[in-house]
């Protein structure tokens, strides 16, 4: 995805967040306030709306001026386009042309360095990561603490290295143990028992 | 000199063999406890408390106190180390410090922290000593008009926190007080932005939410990432102490953030975080290297965290004197002072003055011990960064979900931990800054309960925002702020421009 | 549900006091408030499973868990440390009393699984207030302490409306002149629904509740620096948020509304009865169960409670807190709660707090 792509699609998401954000308000009870319960939250859906199709305009434009430089110049232009930004978006964003950091006009070296943008990983795969969190987070209080969390190390760490089994089989037990036991015996933090309990 | 004879009188209780002791049992616990996500000073102050009432008092409060320094400090290490912020005033450390960290930095970065914070903090026990009297007045000029004002300036601030576009900081912004939004109104008591949920009336907590955005997209990435893909964290053989360099560029924002974080953490209610936060923008805007913020830029960890531990201390002034907890932690602490009959209120000092000192000794002596174990400890703490990626960050996982745990007891809290996890994961793919929405969170309430404050006392005008002077002068301030900047770039591009038709 | 809590063995002086510090269901730091919750703590991890309901003869035969629905170092908070301090210090009961915070919803929350979960259950007990009445009357929330298991009211915190030392209202008489001459003038700083008993007293007075300019703060930390800095004319809440500023002399009292003077050295304050105003109303704390308790249970607590209300802890920690003992038990709690109810209930629809304010 280009940057001005990711934009767009940024811009119109958070519009619609801000439209659902800003409907949501009007199911505040009213007051004779003279800034009732329901003036700031509308302000944030109204300025969540204007943000959005300010940045989705903002990379509308953007758009059509470079399509118009690549048609002009090259068509490969755009995929040069991508190869520069594709993989560095992920934070802080310097992708943009009009995100475009003061420090690229005067670099100057020092500790501060510029690394690489991390990279990007594959869409599915953290779809699976995600998923995976999720099944977690919805069995750690029925299942326990212990079992799922041990469930959960594992097959985490199984899909990132499954040939070190035996490491990843007595981390993800030794970890859940200590664990357990330091929150519950150390700090009194009484985790999920589950179906041990 | 009266201050420097009950100052000593407080620490002839608190200098003993044995107060020490407990001084560095205090911080070494708080140091563990603030490195575990969700798992606050709080927690650990509580625990104590049955404990520290079978103590003397002296030893009890300087056990507190150390830990309350230690797990404002084991904080900063989660933040720069796994960028997992477990409070609101380390979620700033987690910008610059977890850069410097990838950076193989992590040392440099956890030292300027612990050498920031306890400068600061000891400045700031120095100010509380001497200045009380003084800075509470500062209180009767800050109204309901000069709040608002404050807030609304640091949001405006926050949106130049962050490199990148001023659409997308916004865009965060708006993200933080929407969410900071939802829950009971205060002034009213109803329900809002609640979509039918009865579970969200309570509001979304800061630490779900800090831990949510930071940490969980980190992990989720580095773990979808696999192996194969570049080393995220870089090598440590080259990973060095605080280089020479280091000192310098530390120096200026150790000193400035101990001042600013003094000078806000007195107004109530704010306090530390706000400072660390006001902290870090105002390094970037002096700093000559603008360029390297966002990239591991020392100053941004130096400031804020001496920043945070400078308003500590400024927060123990409407503490002690007018009972005003700032924090949950203070809450917390004002009840166990009480317990031990301290009674909060201008006259503290007066009526209360031999435990009160002793409590300022216990802080100066907490500090000290901070310094003294952590500095060792950096290099040990360091080392967890050289675990197995994949074990690293599942075990991040684990521990956030155990810090939700623990604040909401609730398969709600930990869906909330999941859905604000994809939704930070969305933001950073957005490019988004995470940072911003933070802030906004924390301050959204004391924006809008000021605003309406404001307008309820003048009868709904806007007037007191011009007529009050401390008001007006904020005002000033910020337009200079805003415009000047404009002004002297286009006064320095046409000079520019005249200087290059002269020479054409 | 498995829960973590607080033990209870906290404290010498009980809650000494710190009912400034957040007392009501407001959630700012309630998440981290019930962090705290998750600490210090015992397991009761089956509670309920742990000793079946009913069990008469050596009650209680296990834990007793004491819940304060609302943060720690908030006036529930407080009460319920200081109600364990005192039960344990003076040995009126020997088995375990965890004390537990469950902030949410000015206390509903807890209500409600008070209502529901732990209907029927004889190893609980919880503290609630006035405040948990208002919510009730306002609409928000579907319970009131009086549907559960009153088993003992305790005290009463009276409320006092107070003004800077320098402002123009100096007494009783400046207050209702300024308040008949321009309401919207007034600045009245009250958290929540410390507003009602001052709706009633304008009302009262003469003055239409809904014109009175209340200003929302805290607690008393807040009121204070309120008045302080010009912000708010006057303030209202219980007597303990603003004891120590009082005794300062940078506040003064003008009106409470007690039903009978206070003690020294508030004795000439006057209130709002004796002057011609009638108007009493306190904010009472006091002790319920989950709905349907055993009797065995009720009575227990109520007879155990009884005894600690003039026991030296209890009476230490109420003269600490200049608390207004109120005790009552069985149906003179009853009673003392409903009239309570039926002042919330009038004030609310004269202040038309419960839909708008």
């Amino acid at each position: 995805m280009t940057a001005t792509r990711r934009d767009l699609v940024t811009g119109v998401v958070v519009a619609v967040i801000g439209v659902i954000y800003y409907l949501a308000t009007f199911s505040i009870q009213e007051t004779s306030d003279i800034v009732t319960p329901r003036t700031f939250p509308a302000i944030v859906g109204a300025g969540l709306i204007i943000l959005g199709l300010f940045l989705a305009g903002q990379a509308l434009w953007q758009g059509r001026r470079t399509a118009a430089g690549t048609t002009r110049a090259d068509a490969t232009a755009v995929d040069a386009t991508r190869a520069d930004t594709g993989p560095g978006d992920t934070t802080a964003a310097d992708a943009t042309p009009a995100d475009t950091a003061p420090g690229d006009k005067e670099p100057e070296p020092a500790s501060g360095v510029v690394l690489p943008a991390p990279e990007d990983p594959p869409a599915r795969r953290v779809v699976l990561q995600f998923a995976l969190f999720f099944v977690y987070l919805a069995i750690v209080i029925p299942v326990g603490f212990l079992l799922s969390t041990a469930a959960f190390l594992m097959t985490v760490t199984s899909l990132y290295a499954p040939e070190k089994w035996i490491r990843n089989l007595l981390y993800s037990v030794l970890f859940s143990v200590i664990i357990y036991v330091a929150f519950v015996y150390g700090l009194q933090v009484y985790l999920p028992v589950g179906i041990l309990g | 000199m009266d201050t420097l004879g009950d100052l000593a009188g407080g620490f002839a209780a608190a200098v003993q063999p044995a107060s020490l002791a407990f001084a560095l049992l205090g911080v070494l616990l708080g140091t563990v406890v603030g490195v575990l996500p969700g798992i606050g000073p709080i927690s650990a102050i509580a625990i104590l408390i049955p404990v520290s009432f079978g103590m003397e008092p002296v030893h009890g409060l300087i056990l507190l106190c150390g830990i309350y320094y230690g797990s404002m400090y084991g904080g900063s290490i989660t933040a720069t180390l796994i960028k997992t912020p477990g409070e609101v005033a380390s979620a700033v450390t987690a910008i610059e410090g977890y850069e410097m960290a990838r950076r193989g930095r992590a040392k440099a970065a956890l030292a300027t922290a612990a050498i920031g914070s306890f400068l600061a903090g000891t400045l700031a026990i120095i100010g509380l000593t001497f200045l009380s009297p003084l800075l509470v007045q500062l209180a009767n000029y800050f109204g309901a008009t000069e709040y608002f004002l404050l807030m609304a300036t640091a949001l405006l601030l926050a949106s130049t926190m962050s490199a990148g576009s001023r659409a997308k900081a916004l865009i965060s912004i708006f993200i933080g007080l929407a969410v900071g939004l939802i829950g009971l109104d205060f002034q009213t008591g109803l329900p809002r932005q609640t979509f039918g949920i009865g579970l969200l009336s309570d509001g979304i907590d800061f630490t779900i939410f800090a831990m949510a955005l930071f940490a969980i997209p980190e992990a989720i990435r580095n773990l979808a990432l696999g192996r194969g893909a570049k080393e995220e964290i870089q090598s440590f053989g080259s990973d060095r102490w605080m280089t020479k360099e280091d000192w310098q560029r530390s120096a200026g924002p150790w000193a400035r953030g101990s001042v600013l974080g003094f000078i806000i953490g007195v107004l109530p209610g704010v306090g530390p975080s706000l400072a660390s936060f006001m902290s870090y923008i105002m390094e970037k805007r002096i700093s000559r290297r603008k360029h390297e913020f966002g990239h591991g830029a020392i100053e941004g960890v130096a400031g804020p965290e001496a920043a945070n531990n400078a308003g500590v201390g400024g927060a123990m002034i409407p503490l002690f004197s007018l009972g005003i907890p700032g924090s949950a932690t203070t809450a917390l602490l004002l009840f166990v002072f009480t317990m031990y009959g301290l009674q909060p209120g201008p006259l503290i000092f007066r009526d209360d003055s031999a435990l009160i000192w002793t409590i300022i000794a216990s802080m100066y002596i907490g500090n000290v011990a901070l310094i003294i174990l952590n500095l060792p400890l950096v290099g040990v703490f360091v080392k967890l960064l050289k675990m197995p990626k994949e074990i690293l960050f599942s075990a991040i996982l684990v521990l956030v979900v155990i810090g939700a745990y623990a604040i909401e007891f609730s398969l709600f809290g930990l869906l909330l931990l999941g859905i604000f996890g994809v939704i930070g994961y969305l933001m950073e793919k957005g490019g988004i800054p995470l940072a911003p929405s933070i802030l906004a969170l924390v301050l959204v309430p004391l924006l809008e309960d000021n605003f309406r404050r404001m307008l309820q006392i003048s009868g709904g005008s806007i007037a007191p925002l011009f007529t009050r002077p401390v008001s007006l002068a904020i005002i000033i301030l910020m337009l200079a702020g805003i415009v000047g900047p404009f002004l002297f770039r286009w006064w320095v591009r046409r000079r520019k421009l005249l200087a290059d038709v002269s020479v054409g | 549900m498995r829960s973590t809590e607080i033990s209870g063995q906290t404290g010498t002086t009980g809650g000494a006091a710190t009912a400034s510090a957040m007392r009501r269901g407001r959630t700012r730091w309630a998440g981290i408030g019930a962090a705290v919750a998750a600490t210090a703590l015992v397991l009761s991890g089956c509670q309920g499973k742990a000793q079946p309901p009913g069990e008469s003869g050596d009650y209680p035969s296990g834990p007793v868990t004491v819940t304060a629905p609302a943060e720690p170092g908030s006036g529930w908070d407080t009460t319920a440390r200081a109600v364990v301090e005192a039960l344990q210090r003076d040995e009126l009961v020997t088995s375990p009393l965890p004390v537990q915070n469950r902030p949410g919803g000015t206390g509903c929350s807890w209500l409600t699984t008070m209502m529901q979960q732990d209907k029927g259950k004889d190893d609980q007990i919880a503290i609630t207030s006035l405040a948990s009445q208002t919510m009730k009357a306002r609409g928000l929330c579907e319970y009131g302490p009086e549907d559960a298991t009153l088993i003992a009211t305790l005290y009463v915190e009276d409320f006092m409306v107070v003004g800077p030392k320098d402002g123009d209202i100096q007494n009783l008489e400046d207050l209702v002149a300024a308040l008949k001459d321009d309401p919207q003038k007034v600045t009245v700083a009250a958290a929540g629904d410390d507003t009602l008993p001052f709706a009633l007293f304008a009302q009262a007075a003469g003055v239409k509740p809904a014109d009175v300019n209340f200003v929302n703060y805290d607690g008393g930390g807040e009121q204070t620096t309120a008045m302080l800095n010009g912000d708010a004319k006057v303030a209202i809440a219980g007597l303990s948020e603003f004891r120590s500023v009082l005794e300062a002399g940078d506040i003064v009292p003008l009106v409470t509304f007690a039903e009978q003077p206070l003690a020294a050295p508030f004795d000439t304050v006057p209130t709002a009865k004796d002057s011609g105003y009638d108007v009493t109303l306190g904010n009472w704390r006091g002790v319920y169960g989950p709905a349907d308790m055993p009797q065995t249970a009720v009575d227990y607590w109520a007879t155990t409670l009884e005894e600690m209300s003039t026991s030296p802890t209890w009476e230490d920690t109420v003269k600490k807190n200049q608390w207004a003992p109120e005790f009552k038990t069985g149906e003179d709690a009853q009673a003392y709660v409903k009239e309570a109810a039926t002042t919330v209930d009038e004030g609310v629809k004269a202040t038309g707090i419960g839909s708008e304010k």
